[in-house]
């Protein structure tokens, strides 16, 4: 084993040191001491052409992890020897017609094509294949572990075309004959362990024979069988992108619209692109390939670069599925640049792959089209905007007849875009480490997109919304009858036009391209039953509730164009400068959760309208998550929305505002008021639940002093927070040097405070030691006298020396977070919220799902706070989420991912860290791993990053959160991609009660927020009515909430002994765990006597053992009114 | 289950007394305490020695009248006095102790008028179970403790009053002080030495960490300052040294890190 691990060590890196090592062994007194020149260069080297030597080494790593071994690679050349000599042994086939199957039915093997239309002229021999080589990555060395597969090419003899072929799927149809008939043959070879058919890129047109074939050392191997023709079985011309080479008169039979085209002139006739680039495709395939292999040969830095690129562009998902940006477009790209002298030979693998993305990122392969053509135009070539005009994306091939990127997008290139910016920026980011960003965090499909909806599909809807389509029949034709695609295109361009400035990007999820037996029908994409679409919000413009159109005078033309797309729902409207447009209005709610889905109102109705999709096809997934967040008013008062509550927070801040300035007001006490700030979570928009306005005037009330106070027997009053108002007063040098003296002087002043509040303000006050409770507008605050002299006092110790020592208390700890601490992060985290809209959303999201876990006693508030406030200030590898459940899967898969025990997560909060803090930071965390705890948090204001993650989370604590969140977004993930038509999106907020080892449940009456509840229709009990609120009203009850202060004794009664956990937000059970250590017996000691009786062992010796009994008595009699019942799953 | 030899015996281990008590009638389980004679080296005049009966182990919901029920057989009780930690002597209260009590299991000490009445408690059977509640002295607990101790309003006139109190005798307090240090200005002790007090004509600075620290760095800053840098050949060839060392360090720290992260399997992106 050690043996291992030291082989292990000597990396690739190292073995370039090795002889260095040793000549520095014998010179040690050389130069620079320690370390020999070589070794120096490499570390220069590595400071100026690396982002850092910590990149470098992981990224030598992650190409050591994925490179194909020479093993691998020797046992592919000779499973690809052995394939070859077989194929090219094969004996020369009869001929058959075209449509002919039985020769391939005896055999029970299907043809790997969808054939539409079924006849076809023509006949078919097979011929054995005239040239058989290895291409694509396992030449150029770029291959990307794991599943590899190499690509091997057999060259169809000319002879077995006639020259006509090209025409009417003959071509495509003779191939995949081809294809079947190898496979027949090479069925029965011993070496052949399996064979299976799929579709190159995923395309229809294009099938492939994957071969297994057994290697000598029993070992497996999957190669790939591409049929191509000889290079000059047809004249390349004959593929111009606006040719025809399907025929209309017999893709649509003889009855249909094509008849009257002229058969001969093919001009007239609809131009087939995408067809005619398929087969383009094929016959360039070896000029295109030598011409790569030739470029990238002995570049060693070109070939890591490209697989850094390839391992980049998986973790995206783009590189998989028709369409996508496959790993051929990605190492012809490279070439280019490397023609373009953008690259050289000599650069190293990271320079490579940032000027490759870098380029990317500012690439339009619309208008400026990339091209590995060198020779001058010639007529007879399509031009790029020939190209572009088919509504490809244009990438040029070296013979300047075929565009490589024939199959994709322009929405989809702008997604690669996208992400190649984003992986700049990221890189940028100099002190991040971005490793992980860019090739180890898997981006799925959910967690990409802010918006993801799906269409259902059958074939009465697809053939409907196909007739929306302008010139769908020539499409289809185009196509091979694949409606699917052209659905799905027709959509995007629908979609990037409706919603335009509101939408970075849209995306369709790309179809994976599947495998299926030799004698199973070919895949048809027809058969998939709903698509998938993805939308990046721009969360500048995509809450906009008006769709401000041109100038709307009758005469105008874009008016018209204008409201011909929006139909009855454009009209006229007057703006506030006099000007009359065409605009649009989706919704007239104030409510951000409404605001939030006027996208999915947009998508809905322009699928519509201009897809012809119906409404009840589409399944939006935005807003599932809502109801989460959602309370059931009993609303009797109109003005009260409540919606996902980001109103009602604004609207407890708005009497915040007007307390603040009473407070600013108040004369009578001796000191000003320095400043004064809220650290209740409602002030950082980040309360769950924000409070709801106090009820007033039930009759049945008593009233004590001012007071309304709870009376057995009756139904307990509706709960009402208080939030916590800190008040710092101007520094002063006449505190006292004693804790007590400096509490009593509050308590005065908060005395004072009351009584003018209560006199002048004519505010209901309650005045108590350590705080005031002012009502205001229905919300209770508690204000808090602060000063900072009590901070230092508390921390002073005097030694015996005289010398005054600042020591940290417990004491003085929670004071500075009340009154420094909280106040700073709560302002800040309200500017987040002001640049971020969706910010308060996903972190009461969050903390839903935390709380409904019951493992909110576990993780401090604050904390997750500050997690989603990272999510939003260093969102890479994605955009900031731009809906709240989106932010929920991101903020879940983080948990999951982040590497707690080796990196300190650093939120960088109004961009406060400086320079040298983002490199100590790091550097002390590491030195102190042992001493911090779990989780560290850093932020500007505190460095260490301990103070919201101590003394919880535990290590073990830890490990259930992550546990729990793995699965949570496991489920979540499949609920929104895969089960979105029967799913019940609040399963993961439904907390598994079966390993608790005492279950607790409440009585409803106890349960003051069972309106909170995940599963509660209950609506909350009372809500404020508009009577006049007179002087003299009576305080409510405040802060009491029965269930919570018993989970809390439980908590500090039983700490010692056993675990409690409780859903805080309306959970109507509490769980408790023992502790393992506290069932053992124990010995005879004071401190252990509580809940323990008194037994005597063999030897006389007396322990203590804990008396489980007793414990869940008093567990009853404490909760004597609260608990309904109490279940004990397993044996005490 | 410990067993008795005789049933009309209490138990005794280790010298505490062993009770089995029951909350009321209703309990399923008894729950322990364990009683001994109060013994402390500090005396203090509430708890005298020989009178006073310490209980450990005393249900949180228990109150200073249960247990009285419990031991109004021993012998006529003055107080209970009930904690949350055992102590020398009763815990002061603070102005601030009211407010958010913390339950806890308590500990109680009784304080009997006559000294047989700790015998007669620690003497007390085991067999026999005890109720801590009767008619009369019912348990409070749950919502009906909830329920009362929130009607437990405060008295603003009280507070004000309490705390002008308390910081009449503070200020009192510390006027002393004051006095008595600016009485000893300049007075040499009996070693000559004269102490530096805060007040009066010579005031010192206040000897913290951090003046102290601030020192020494005053110090070696201005040190610093004088030097020249990269003046002399050697010196520039140090500092190349030092930046080449620097490189080094980092680099054999980060070869560290990626040794962990790939023992962690931290390379395997799918």
């Amino acid at each position: 084993m050690k043996r291992k691990l030291a082989e292990n060590e000597s990396s690739d890196i190292e073995k370039t040191n090795d002889a260095a090592v040793e000549t520095t062994k014998k010179n040690k007194k050389s130069k620079h001491g320690d370390f020999s020149g070589q070794e120096i260069t490499r570390l220069k080297e590595t400071e100026a052409l690396f982002h850092s030597s910590l990149f470098r080494l992981q990224m030598s790593e992650l190409l050591k992890e994925v490179s194909v071994k020479l093993k691998l690679q020797a046992r592919v050349k000779e499973a690809f020897e052995a394939l070859s000599k077989m194929v090219k042994g094969l004996s020369v086939g009869k001929v058959h017609k075209i449509t002919d199957r039985e020769w391939l039915q005896s055999k029970s093997i299907k043809v790997p094509l969808i054939e539409n239309p079924a006849s076809v002229k023509g006949v078919f021999q097979f011929l054995p294949p005239v040239n058989v080589r290895l291409s694509g990555s396992f030449v150029l060395d770029t291959a990307v572990k794991p599943d590899v597969v190499a690509d091997v090419v057999m060259e169809i003899p000319k002879e077995s075309f006639n020259p006509k072929d090209y025409l009417n799927q003959r071509y495509t149809r003779k191939r995949a004959l081809y294809l079947a008939a190898v496979a027949s043959k090479l069925h029965k070879k011993k070496r052949i362990e399996d064979l299976k058919f799929t579709y190159f890129l995923g395309n229809p047109y294009k099938p492939v024979l994957l071969v297994t074939v057994k290697g000598s050392d029993s070992k497996s191997v999957q190669l790939c069988l591409h049929a191509v023709p000889e290079t000059d079985t047809f004249r390349l011309s004959r593929f111009h992108v606006s040719r025809n080479n399907v025929r209309p008169k017999w893709f649509l039979g003889k009855a249909g619209s094509g008849a009257e085209f002229d058969e001969e002139d093919d001009s007239l006739l609809p131009a087939t692109p995408f067809y005619n680039s398929n087969i383009l495709h094929d016959l360039c395939m070896s000029t295109n390939d030598s011409f790569i292999e030739k470029m990238l040969k002995g570049a060693e830095g070109l070939s890591q670069g490209i697989k850094l690129l390839k391992v980049w562009l998986r973790q995206r998902e783009l590189s998989q599925g028709f369409g996508a940006f496959s790993s051929c477009l990605i190492t012809a790209y490279v070439v280019y640049l490397l023609m373009t002298k953008k690259l050289n030979k000599i650069m190293n693998c990271y320079q490579v792959f940032r000027t490759t993305l870098l380029s990317l990122s500012k690439a339009d392969w619309t208008s400026e089209a990339p091209s590995l053509y060198e020779g001058k135009q010639d007529r007879s070539q399509p031009a790029v905007d020939e190209f572009r005009d088919v509504g490809q994306s244009v990438f040029v091939d070296r013979t300047g007849y075929f565009n490589i990127a024939y199959m994709m997008t322009p929405t989809f290139f702008a997604r690669v875009k996208h992400e190649a910016g984003l992986a700049i920026k990221a890189l940028d980011h100099s002190h991040h480490n971005c490793f992980d960003v860019l090739f180890m965090t898997h981006l799925s499909f959910a967690r990409s997109f802010d918006h993801i909806f799906h269409i259902n599909l059958t074939s009465e809807l697809i053939e409907a919304a196909s007739k929306k389509v302008v010139d769908s029949s020539q499409k289809e034709m185009d196509l091979g009858g694949h409606l699917n695609i052209l659905l799905s295109q027709h959509i995007q361009i629908q979609l990037s036009k409706a919603l335009d400035r509101r939408i970075c990007l849209v995306q369709p999820l790309l179809s994976v391209s599947r495998k299926w037996n030799i004698s199973d029908e070919p895949y048809s994409f027809n058969e998939e039953n709903h698509l998938t679409f993805g939308l990046v919000l721009d969360a500048t413009c995509a809450f906009n509730i008006l769709d401000k159109g041109p100038l709307g005078n009758p005469g105008n033309p874009e008016a018209k164009e204008f409201r011909e797309f929006w139909g009855e729902k454009s009209e006229p409207r007057r703006f506030k400068d006099g000007t009359i447009h065409e605009a649009v209005l989706w919704t007239s709610s104030p409510c951000q959760s409404d605001r939030r889905l006027v996208c999915k109102k947009i998508v809905k109705f322009v699928l519509e309208r201009h897809c012809g999709v119906p409404r009840r096809s589409v399944h939006y997934m935005a807003g599932k998550l809502d109801s989460l967040l959602h309370l059931n008013l009993a609303s009797k008062n109109e003005n009260l929305i409540y919606g996902t509550g980001e109103e009602q927070s604004l609207a407890v801040i708005r009497a915040y505002d007007q307390v603040n300035r009473a407070l600013r007001a108040l004369t009578s006490l001796p000191l000003s008021i320095h400043s004064i700030q809220g650290i209740h979570p409602v002030f950082r928009h980040s309360d769950v639940f924000p409070a709801l306005p106090a009820p007033v005037g039930a009759d049945d009330i008593s009233v004590v002093s001012g007071h309304v106070v709870p009376k057995e027997g009756k139904s307990l009053p509706q709960f009402v927070p208080a939030m916590t108002v800190m008040c710092m007063l101007e520094s002063s040098g006449k505190w006292p040097e004693e804790a007590e003296a400096i509490k009593c002087l509050k308590a005065l002043f908060h005395v004072k405070m009351g009584k003018e509040l209560h006199e002048k303000h004519l505010l209901p006050v309650s005045v108590h030691k350590t705080y005031v409770d002012v009502l205001k507008d229905g919300f209770v605050f508690r204000l808090k006298i602060a000063n900072t002299r009590e901070l230092a006092v508390l921390r002073t110790v005097v030694t015996d020396s005289g010398m005054i020592k600042f020591r940290e208390t417990e004491e003085s700890v929670a004071l500075e977070k009340e009154i420094i601490a909280l106040p700073h992060l709560t302002s800040l985290l309200h500017g987040l919220q002001q640049e971020h809209p969706a910010y308060s959303a996903t972190v009461r999201l969050c903390k839903r799902w935390i709380a409904s876990q019951m493992v909110w006693s576990l993780l401090r508030e604050e904390a997750v706070e500050l997690i989603v406030a990272y999510l939003f200030i260093f969102p890479h590898p994605y955009t900031a989420p731009a809906d709240p459940s989106v932010g929920l899967m991101r903020f879940l898969h983080f948990f999951v991912t982040f590497n707690w025990k080796a990196n300190p997560l650093m939120v960088n909060l109004n961009k406060e860290f400086s320079e040298e803090d983002l490199t100590s930071i790091p550097k002390d965390f590491m030195k102190n791993r042992a001493t911090l705890p779990s989780m560290c948090i850093a932020t500007p204001q505190d460095k260490t990053g301990t103070k919201w993650t101590k003394p919880t989370p535990s290590e073990s604590h830890l490990q259930r959160l992550i546990l729990l969140a793995r699965e949570s977004l496991k489920i979540l993930e499949s609920q929104i991609m895969t089960d979105y038509l029967s799913s019940d999106f609040k399963l993961i907020f439904r907390p598994p009660l079966e390993h608790y080892d005492l279950v607790i449940r409440l009585l409803k009456k106890a349960n003051v927020l069972a309106h909170q509840s995940v599963d509660g229709p209950h609506e909350v009990p009372a809500c404020v009515e508009e009577k006049s609120l007179a002087d003299g009203q009576p305080l409510p009850v405040i802060e009491f909430n029965v269930a919570r202060k018993y989970f809390h004794d439980l908590q500090s009664i039983f700490g010692d002994v056993a675990m409690f956990f409780h859903d805080p937000f309306g959970g109507n059970v509490i769980g408790m765990v023992w502790k393992a250590q506290a069932t053992e017996k124990k010995d005879f000691k004071i401190s252990l006597f509580p809940y323990r009786k008194p037994i005597v062992c063999e030897n006389e010796v007396i322990n203590l053992e804990l008396q489980k009994e007793s414990i869940l008595d008093d567990i009853r009699v404490l909760g004597g009114g609260i608990v309904e019942c109490i279940e004990c799953p397993k044996q005490l | 289950m410990v067993s008795t030899t005789n049933e009309s015996e209490a138990l005794v281990l280790q010298g505490f007394t062993v009770l089995q008590v029951k909350g009321s009638e209703r309990s399923h389980a008894s729950h322990y305490l364990f009683l001994r004679p109060h013994s402390s080296p500090f005396s203090c005049a509430e708890w005298p020695e020989g009178k006073t009966l310490v209980v450990y182990s005393v249900p949180p919901y228990c109150r200073e009248e249960n247990l009285m029920l419990l031991f109004k057989g021993c012998g006529e009780i003055v107080q209970v006095y009930l904690q949350p930690k055992p102590s020398g002597m009763p815990s002061k209260k603070s102005f601030f102790s009211t407010e958010e009590s913390i339950k806890s299991v308590q500990v109680a000490y009784v304080v009997f008028k006559k000294p047989n009445g700790v015998k007669n408690a620690c003497s007390m059977t085991y067999s026999q179970v005890r109720y801590l509640s009767d008619k009369t002295v019912p348990l409070v607990s749950g919502l009906r403790a909830y329920c009362e101790e929130y009607k437990q309003l405060p008295d603003v006139a009280a507070i004000e009053k309490e705390a002008e109190a308390y910081m009449a005798v503070y200020y009192k307090k510390k006027e002393e002080e004051e006095k008595k240090d600016k009485q000893l200005e300049g007075v040499p002790d009996e070693e000559g030495f004269i102490k530096v007090t805060r007040h009066g004509k010579n005031k010192g600075g206040r000897r913290t960490e951090e003046t102290e620290r601030k020192g020494h760095e005053h110090i070696r800053s201005r040190r610093k300052k004088n030097e020249l840098k990269d003046f002399y050949t050697f010196q520039f060839r140090e500092t190349k040294k030092t930046h080449i060392a620097e490189l080094q360090a980092k680099f054999e720290e980060d070869k560290k890190r990626v040794k962990e992260m790939r023992m962690a399997r931290k390379f395997k992106p799918f």
